[in-house]
């Protein structure tokens, strides 16, 4: 039989969040307490993009944080996860000794890499006067570990080094996967998040798809956060912002996503040691996805009775942000938390697909 | 002005723009000396990149063996006269 | 001490879909007879290149190994990756119902995703913009479809992660299931890769001044670099006791794996991070040098590559090199699927009683130093009882897993 224990918490002590909101938690709270967004400067991006509703992260400046040396080859699927890197680590206080740095890894969720740098790279072979007159230094861009491999390297952080590609649950399962490596030894902590650019490639895909409602947006974003044990995190005298509990993913909801999401909470719910009447507030990632909302939030309550009195919707803020969606509804939590607002202690973030991946992040607000 | 040095500018000028361009660079920040590698950030994938766009845009291939003296653009000049050179001779 | 259960592993089910053929003993056969799966690239026009071969899976007819997946849903590299996981459990030889009852998931690696559907739609942009796109090929485009593809075909419900650490994803694979399965996390797991051949990575490696024109020959003084190949490759895993309890046949144990990152370029290895990762999976296998009884190198074939893998080899073992030979030089390059296709061979190593070759090698590089067996032509009849699988990406992404024979 399979064991089922419960996990040992973990915690975040450092958290990098780039959205159309802005850059950091306070614009993201202000986001939800209702000030409006701004309208896209698409112009930033560059390329055609489709008559919907965009949502870009406003004024990107990725100098301010990283330099300027080498960061024009970057795409922006690395700038953002370079700057919400650069966040997270120096929300830490303390710079991360070298030591340290190499018992440091790097886990980051994504669709596809940056779908516009393959896209791109590909498109070369078929424009040019022949088809390998490509250019070199662009090479890596279109590879999917270029973001993750990049961090590492402006950080010299040297432990496991993994890039999840698991659709709409990558956030959650980034998670699951950077749980595993710390809590068996592979690493003490690592920069865990996911992120997903807005480009003209993926906003053709999905207004071509008719996913979306007609209100939703396409957004983008990163966030990534510093987890480590919290026996680590008291020794190095780092606070923690948030308890991450059990984290539960897959393919649950392949033939029903209502029955398979409410047996992923449960099982996330028991795995933490939490009774479902703790839960509090629950954020739910599925908003502006036509079907896949409702069923969503019927999975949440076949789990729960009914959904918890504080629900989330941080799609509704940032847009649809694909692969970035979990990491992002964790920043959407602790900003709620920073903003002092009254959710209670214990949240759910659930995150669901349309290829039937589902996933469940139990998360617990620390003892003042 | 002579035919050779009206080719030596614009060769000149022409790299400019490519190095410029590779490299990610201000107008200005290059000079004849300036190194790529410990002044521009350069790599051995960017190297790559200025041996094909001087193939695409100048017409003088600069074989890989050549790419350690790739080193500035005084440099890059001469390896680009010697194999402009070199090609014309075959031809 | 870390927290869980810790079980022996196994594995138990084999599966590979390859250009030297479809199925593990069909695969690990040609391997050691030092056959060659390089032929004239056929799934794009390659006639713009100067270098037309690559390690292509011709043969491949998914409709006759997918009993679930609709063909038509999904992109070349899944459909890899379903066949292969269907084989392996058919391998397996245990009631597919019981895998799929219980806690079982997938983690498959992948360098380029799906990279052909990903062309196929970059060609839809250049003949007539993106509002052409075709929202039924769109929707294969995600490389997450790669492992979900896993679980839709096996029925299975756990985790199905398409890990994207580029060439060394197959063996992070390997190491995450094994942790699973060691950990009681999960009761059955998938592992593998999956890629396709395509113009892109075609052109980005001819552009690296990285490919051979037409054969590769790792660890050869004249080696000229990589072909780029395809195919798919599973592994099944399930805890040691229970294997034994059902009689199973045994493969391989996993004994434990090492994963780091160099942190410092995009594409150049560094051999003292290499050699930092064979360490690391040394202390998590619970073993030592010279207990190490044969390498399945990277091996792609890169005087680079090759130089810097035998150094960082030399830097843990000394000069008591054990044989290190390279699969590469039969099937080429197939990227996320490489290291996967590495333990595979290893597997079947362990249990045959053999060391692969390398083929193609007319003289072992002296530049690499003395002591360097590289298996040259065909397989070797041996018995070794704990082997090494070595995975390098860009990125500096290294992951090493650690195999021992079943006892």
């Amino acid at each position: 039989m399979t064991t089922v224990t419960t996990v040992a918490p973990l915690v975040i002590t450092g958290c990098g969040v780039v959205s159309p909101a802005g850059v950091g938690l306070e614009p993201l709270a202000a986001a939800v307490s209702g000030t409006g967004r701004e309208e896209a400067d698409l112009a930033a991006i560059g390329g055609e993009f489709p008559p919907m509703p965009l949502a870009a992260t406003p004024d990107l400046r990725p100098e301010e944080y990283l330099g300027r040396k080498g960061i024009r080859s970057l795409d922006r699927t690395t700038q953002l996860a370079l700057v919400a890197s650069n966040r997270a680590l120096a929300g830490l206080g303390a710079p991360l000794a070298d030591r340290d740095r190499a018992r440091t890894g790097v886990v980051i969720g994504t669709s596809t890499g940056s779908i516009r740098s393959s896209s791109e790279f590909s498109r070369e072979t078929l424009v040019r006067e022949k088809p390998y007159l490509v250019r070199a230094s662009f090479f890596p861009n279109s590879v999917m570990n270029f973001c993750a491999s990049q961090i590492a390297i402006w950080n010299a952080l040297r432990g496991v080094n993994a890039t999840i590609a698991d659709g709409r649950v990558s956030g959650l399962a980034a998670v699951r996967y950077a749980r595993n490596a710390i809590v068996q030894g592979h690493v003490d902590r690592a920069l865990v998040g996911a992120v997903e650019e807005l480009c003209p490639q993926s906003a053709w895909a999905w207004y071509l798809s008719g996913a979306l409602t007609p209100a939703a947006a396409v957004g983008e974003g990163a966030a990534v956060f510093v987890v480590e044990t919290s026996e680590g995190a008291a020794a190095a005298g780092r606070a923690p912002l948030a308890e991450l509990l059990a984290c539960e993913v897959g393919t649950l909801g392949m033939s029903d996503v209502r029955r398979g999401l409410t047996v992923c909470v449960e099982r996330a719910l028991r795995r933490s040691g939490v009774p479902a009447e703790a839960v509090t507030a629950v954020s739910l990632s599925a908003t502006g996805l036509r079907g896949l909302g409702p069923a969503e939030e019927d999975g949440v309550r076949g789990a729960l009775g009914d959904l918890p009195p504080h629900r989330m919707r941080t799609a509704a803020l940032v847009g649809e942000s694909f692969s970035a969606s979990g990491a992002l509804q964790i920043a959407g939590l602790l900003a709620e938390w920073r903003a002092g607002a009254a959710i209670g202690p214990v949240a759910l973030v659930t995150s669901v697909g349309d290829d039937g991946n589902i996933g469940c992040l139990v998360v617990r607000r620390p003892a003042l | 002005m002579s035919q050779a040095a009206t080719t030596r500018y614009e060769r000149l000028q022409q790299l400019r723009d490519i190095l410029t361009d590779v490299l990610d660079l201000e107008p200005g920040e290059l000079t004849e000396t300036s190194n790529f590698v410990n002044d521009h950030g350069a790599d051995s994938l960017l190297a790559i990149d200025i041996i094909a766009s001087i193939e695409r845009d100048m017409g003088v291939h600069i074989p890989s063996e050549a790419l350690p003296e790739m080193i500035n653009l005084n440099a890059v000049l001469g390896l680009v006269t010697r194999y402009a050179k070199e090609a014309d001779l075959d031809a | 001490m870390p927290e869980g259960a810790s079980r022996r592993v196994a594995v138990t089910g084999l599966g590979a879909v390859s250009s030297l053929g479809t199925g593990a003993h069909t695969f690990a056969q040609a391997i050691r007879e030092g056959r060659s799966g390089v032929s004239p690239i056929r799934s794009f026009d390659a006639s713009g290149f100067p270098y037309t071969f690559a390690g292509e899976v011709h043969d491949f007819e998914p409709e006759r190994l997918l009993r679930r997946l609709r063909i038509d849903e999904w992109g070349r590299s899944s459909l890899f990756a379903a066949s292969a996981a269907r084989l392996a459990l058919m391998d397996a030889d245990i009631d597919p119902g019981q895998v799929s009852a219980a806690r079982a998931g997938s983690a498959m690696g992948t360098t380029l995703g799906e990279s052909a559907v990903i062309e196929a739609l970059t060609s839809q942009w250049v003949h007539g913009g993106l509002k052409d796109l075709d929202p039924a090929l769109v929707r294969q485009a995600p490389a997450g479809r790669i492992a979900t593809a896993v679980n839709a075909e096996l029925g299975l419900t756990g985790e199905a992660h398409t890990i994207a650490t580029a060439c060394s994803a197959s063996n992070y694979t390997l190491g995450y299931a094994y942790d699973m399965v060691r950990t009681g996390e999960a009761e059955f797991m998938i592992s593998g890769g999956a890629d396709s051949v395509n113009r892109w990575e075609h052109a980005g490696f001819y552009r690296l001044g990285a490919l051979a024109e037409s054969v590769c020959r790792p660890f050869d003084t004249h080696r000229s670099g990589i072909l780029t190949a395809e195919g798919g490759v599973a592994l099944f895993l399930e805890p040691f006791e229970g294997a034994v309890a059902r009689g199973a046949r045994i493969y391989a144990e996993v004994l434990g794996y090492g994963v780091n990152c160099d942190a410092r370029h995009p594409v150049a290895p560094d051999p003292t991070s290499i050699a930092e990762c064979i360490r690391a999976a040394h202390r998590n296998a619970g073993v030592r040098p010279e207990d190490i009884d044969y390498i399945c190198a990277h091996g792609t074939g890169t005087p680079t590559n090759d130089a810097t893998e035998v150094k960082a080899v030399r830097e843990v073992f000394g000069d008591a090199l054990p044989p290190i030979s390279s699969i590469k030089s039969m099937i080429g390059h197939t990227m996320g699927a490489a290291s996967g296709f590495g333990a595979l061979i290893c597997c079947m190593a362990l249990h045959d009683g053999f060391l692969p070759p390398t083929a193609n090698v007319t003289e072992t590089d002296p530049a690499l130093g003395s002591g360097v067996d590289c298996v040259p032509g065909t397989g070797r009849a041996a018995s070794p009882r704990i082997v090494q699988n070595h995975g390098f990406a860009f990125g500096g992404n290294n992951a090493i897993t650690i195999l021992g024979r079943a006892a």
